[in-house]
């Protein structure tokens, strides 16, 4: 299910590290295309609430995806959010966060399982958690979310 | 070895797709040309089967090669019963091939075809000959030949050919180089070809050099006993066969979508880049910027072209696929084949080959009758079945029509109510055309017999279906007893469509303009109400001409929030869903734009109100409106379905094109029907009470920077007005506008009802007033016919002097001329004829080129100019001119199209085929301006 469990165990993963709500996140670099600055977003009415709007990403489109929402934290007062553009299949998905952090090399056997007491409807978009000097890292299973996101309606 | 192989196919695929047209054409035309064409492209198969080792299908083809080689040296005249002994030949070398691209070898099944395959045209063949079957058939063959002996020896020679390849199976698969195995296929039968001088002079050997350029076969040809028209070039001779293969270049599909996709994309890229450019005053960059444009214009346009492929080349398969039909099904029908050089995108040609496919075969099996009921019904015993294409409006549009039975509504409906598609109690509300739309529902089938043609329940249904998934639509008109033409809507291209942007809060959306019926605009009163919306049961409608309009608002389905009370007015955009027409309400239309649709997460487009996303010129995006989606998410049609389809197919013109006219129906007081053509409306307008000034008598209202004076039709007419009409009350009063000679006329009507197609003349013989054309019949009411044009010259006579005395001396020189009119539409052929007759010339009417013609050829000196319509059925008006041209007998004069076709290429190609001047119709002043100056009557 994750893309992770395929990686060979003794090579080193590199994460793509962001911040959203205090909270430090990571996902596979692998999976990112590419990081870019706030965009102007086109809101798509009625579409489910995670997603923020469409962006022109130089004459692509990208859809873009509320962490915020599916981590069920507190909305956000910032009003701009980076964009972490993830290509899956034909399209493109921009994951919003508030702040970019560094590219960070991690010893996947040294990944933990996401705790139990998580709600699962968070758990499932996560692959483990991982533990930097100060703080905990999530690190982010992005076909989870895209398989909540196609189900959706 | 693959690629080679691919080459084979690629190669067979041209070669039977020419034979099987080839083969057609040459039932119609006979040329020389064309059966060595067919002689030629069997041949060359021959020798490339014989290549890759395809024994059975050098085997077949080599049959084939010997049957057709007495058409090659015109020893017999092809006609149905050849083709009939041919088709199978290539139908199992189809076959053959099919199953080859998966398995690249001939299994034991071929070897069973083939040679039940040979048996059977050979023995076909020896039918003819000997007449051992049908003596009537044998008689026509033998015509054929001069002399019996010709005949027996033709006979043994398809005899003895095909044993001879039969024999030689064995080395074929021993000898694999391919120089032994070219010479094998025909080697055993050399002897027997040696009689035929066809290559005496090389023997055996070089006869199958097998990887048979085109210039050896063409040196084969020069060498045989046909000459050549001579002089011929012999590439040419090898064009005529069919389309030339010079100068193309195979090119995978794939590369041509992806240049496509660049192209969108370059677009974009544009659209930005000109935006951007219109806030700068840096002249250089605006310079590139409008080279940028037109490059890239051109570009987009030759970029569509490769993709085009003529529909031609689906529709002439089609030939084949009625004769079989007809004759299974035992029925007698002839395909015609219109416009074949329409281009459509390719993909899209490929969707629609077998949708297209499936309804020939319902028209042949389910619509026409049977030789013997069509000669009981008194109809000729041929039944027709025609396929038009044609561009209309950035579409292209299919039409197929039978001349059969036509649809049984009652059968219909007792189908639908029998498969449960319909309830009964819904059966009361249903127009003609909402019944005939039935058979395209899931599940429905009118077959009362299931036969193995069609009528296996999937059908119509999957049509509409594949259809509506490239963006098309289908429509289906059928008259009792006279047939049924099916009709298909077909966008160009895929990638990119016009659209229309609107804007409702801060969002734009595009809506495909292919959805778009008309825009109708809105002003609100003070308190930020909408006039004309009316609320019903919770939903707003619209009075549309008198029709109730169901209507969605954008903002409010899609919960934007807007100060839309800024604004003092709204819009309605009168959308087409596949199930009626509704209006959507939104606050500003934009722009029309052509978009590249791109598509959305499917999480997105499964919300059913976008198909897709575009990128604006400025960076922005806008999202695509789902036209029928939002029809059924807001539920609209559920109630007032019935309603609307009927509304809508009061628009749709049905059966014959030609004697259609719109009307405008007006209300003007009293309970009579009022009513104005279509073609003399310029446009409809509302002006409020205050607008409206007097000059002297004289109404006027400023209109467009000018003055537009108004006429009451109903002074005019001296119709009293009714004690209880209000239309003191009225804030504001209903104009039509009507342009003559450059100028605008206001007439007041009361109302404007509707507009209503009628089929049918005029009757002009009840003309009690002036202003009167004549009368017609819409729906079972009696419909007068203003004459619009005639009211206005008398209302603005009194105050625009006319200069009497010289009109009075044109008219009597115009009264000695007499003038030929060629025009198919009833209407427009009286209104043409009436006004020259009022202006003193002598009209004599035709209703087609043809009459024209025979009038021009009865009376060669008769008539001093010619004025004819352009597209009329039988013979148009660019034929007209030309055979006019060409007839020594007639006495030369002037000849003026006049045509509602006004374009650059229209006009060029009616003064090409001898028009001195080619004009838009309905502009009597400058027709008869016109006229004068040629016939030299200029005052």
């Amino acid at each position: 299910m994750s893309v992770h469990e395929t990686n060979e165990k003794d090579v080193p993963m590199q994460l793509s590290t962001f911040m959203i709500a205090g909270h430090l996140y990571g996902i596979d670099v692998r999976m990112v295309q590419e990081v870019v600055k706030p965009m102007k977003m086109t809101r798509v009415p009625l579409a489910p609430e995670f997603v923020k709007g469409l962006i022109n990403l130089r004459g692509q489109l990208a859809t873009a995806i509320d962490l915020r929402y599916l981590f069920k934290l507190s909305e956000s007062e910032q009003i701009d959010s980076m964009n972490v553009v993830c290509q899956t299949g034909s399209s493109a998905i921009s994951l919003l966060v508030d702040e970019i952090g560094d590219v960070i090399e991690i010893d996947p056997d040294g990944m933990e399982p996401v705790p139990q007491t998580i709600s699962r409807d968070i758990r499932k978009f996560m692959t483990g958690v991982y533990k930097v000097s100060d703080t905990l890292l999530s690190v982010i299973d992005l076909s989870g979310i895209m398989k909540f996101i196609n189900s959706s309606k | 070895m693959d690629l080679n192989l691919t080459d084979f196919f690629d190669e067979a695929d041209e070669i039977l797709e020419r034979f099987y047209q080839n083969l057609n054409n040459i039932l119609n035309t006979f040329n020389r040309n064309l059966s060595n064409a067919l002689y030629r492209d069997v041949h060359t198969l021959k020798g490339s089967a014989g290549l890759f080792g395809f024994k059975n299908i050098a085997e077949i083809s080599h049959t084939m090669e010997s049957i057709l080689e007495p058409l090659r040296t015109g020893a017999i005249h092809p006609d149905e019963q050849l083709v009939d002994i041919l088709l199978p030949g290539m139908d199992a070398i189809r076959g053959i091939c099919d199953d080859l691209r998966k398995e690249e070898k001939e299994s034991d099944k071929h070897q069973v075809m083939t040679s039940s395959v040979i048996t059977a045209m050979v023995g076909q063949v020896s039918d003819f000959v000997h007449g051992e079957i049908n003596p009537e058939i044998a008689y026509s063959f033998s015509d054929y030949f001069e002399t019996e002996s010709e005949l027996k020896h033709f006979y043994e020679r398809i005899k003895n050919n095909s044993r001879g390849v039969v024999s030689s199976q064995e080395k074929y698969e021993e000898e694999k180089k391919p120089d032994a195995i070219d010479q094998i296929p025909v080697g055993d039968v050399s002897g027997s070809e040696k009689d035929t001088s066809e290559n005496s002079e090389k023997g055996p050997g070089p006869i199958l050099e097998s990887h048979i350029r085109s210039d050896e076969v063409k040196d084969m040809d020069s060498k045989s006993q046909i000459s050549e028209t001579s002089g011929s070039d012999q590439r040419e001779s090898r064009d005529s066969g069919s389309q030339s293969i010079n100068e193309t270049l195979r090119v995978p599909v794939q590369i041509l979508e992806n240049l496509m996709n660049l192209v969108g994309e370059l677009v974009l890229v544009r659209n930005q880049h000109m935006q951007y450019g219109t806030h700068s005053n840096d002249s250089e960059l605006l310079n590139l910027n409008q080279r940028l444009n037109y490059v890239t214009a051109e570009l987009q346009e030759e970029v569509m072209k490769t993709r085009m492929q003529k529909i031609g080349s689906i529709l002439t398969k089609f030939n084949r696929v009625v004769r079989d039909l007809s004759k299974s099904l035992n029925k007698n029908c002839r395909l015609i084949l219109d416009g074949v050089d329409t281009e459509l995108d390719k993909t899209l040609l490929e969707a629609v080959k077998d949708p297209l496919m499936h309804i020939v075969r319902n028209a042949v099996d389910h619509g026409l009758e049977t030789t013997e009921e069509r000669v009981a019904a008194g109809k000729i015993s041929e039944g027709k079945v025609e396929i038009r294409a044609y561009h209309e409006g950035g579409q292209v549009i299919i039409e197929i029509t039978d001349d059969g039975k036509g649809l049984d509504p009652e059968k219909i409906i007792n189908k639908a109510l029998e498969k449960g598609v319909l309830k009964e109690s819904d059966v009361e509300k249903m127009s003609d055309r909402d019944v005939f739309m039935l058979i395209f529902a899931p599940g429905f089938s009118t077959a009362e017999k299931i036969s193995n043609v069609s009528g296996r329940g999937v059908g119509m249904d999957v049509v509409k279906t594949n259809i509506e998934r490239i963006g098309g639509n289908i429509d289906l008109i059928s008259v009792k007893g006279q047939g049924t033409t099916v009709k298909l809507r077909i966008p160009l291209t895929l990638a990119i469509i016009p659209a229309l942007i609107v804007r409702s809060g801060a969002e734009r959306f595009s809506i495909p303009q292919v959805k778009l019926v008309e825009l109708v605009k809105i002003e609100k009163d003070e308190n930020g109400v909408s006039k004309g919306i009316e609320e019903l049961q919770g939903t707003q409608v619209y009075r549309l001409r008198g029709q109730l309009l169901p209507l969605i608002n954008l903002n409010q389905i899609l919960g934007i929030d807007s100060d839309g009370g800024s604004k003092d007015s709204e819009s309605i955009v009168v959308l087409n869903a596949d199930s009626g027409i509704f209006g959507l309400v939104v606050e500003e239309i934009e722009d029309s734009n052509d978009i590249v649709v791109k598509p959305l997460m499917q999480f997105l487009k499964d919300l059913s109100f976008y198909s897709g996303a575009t990128i604006m010129g400025d960076g922005n995006i806008a999202l695509t409106l789902d036209v029928t989606g939002l029809a059924i998410k807001s539920g609209i049609f559920s109630e007032n379905e019935a309603k609307n389809s009927h509304h809508e197919s009061d628009h749709e013109p049905s059966g014959h094109k030609t004697d259609i006219t719109e009307y405008l129906l007006v209300d003007i007081g009293r309970n009579e029907k009022y009513a104005i053509p279509l073609c003399m409306v310029h446009r409809l307008e509302d002006f409020s009470n205050d607008l409206i000034k007097k000059t002297g008598e004289q109404e006027v209202v400023q209109y467009r920077n000018s003055l537009l004076p108004i006429f009451s039709v109903k002074k005019y007419l001296s119709i009293q007005s009714d004690t209880n009409e209000k239309s003191s009350e009225n804030a504001s009063r209903s104009v039509v506008v009507i342009q003559r000679s450059g100028k605008s006329y206001g007439l007041e009507v009361n109302r404007i009802v509707d507009v209503v197609c009628v089929s049918g003349d005029i009757n002009s013989e009840i003309r009690d007033r002036k202003g009167i054309l004549g009368n017609v019949i819409i729906d079972d009411d009696l419909v007068v016919v203003l004459d619009t044009m005639n009211i206005i010259i008398d209302m603005t006579s009194h105050f625009e002097k006319e200069n009497n005395n010289t009109k009075k001396e044109i008219r009597s020189d115009r009264s000695k001329h007499n003038i030929l009119l060629a025009e198919d539409n009833n209407f427009y052929r009286k209104f043409i004829s009436d006004s020259l007759t009022q202006a003193g010339y002598h009209v004599f009417a035709a209703c087609d080129g043809k009459e024209a013609l025979e009038m021009a050829k009865k009376f060669p000196a008769k008539y001093s100019l010619l004025v004819s319509d352009i597209e009329m059925p039988e013979m148009g008006g660019c034929e007209l001119a030309m055979s006019i041209k060409k007839d020594e007998n007639i006495t030369k004069f002037p000849m003026l199209a006049v045509s509602s076709k006004y374009n650059d290429k229209a006009i060029e190609e009616g003064l090409e085929s001898g028009f001195n001047k080619y004009m838009e119709k309905l502009k009597m002043d400058e027709l008869l301006e016109t006229i004068d100056h040629y016939l030299n009557l200029a005052a």
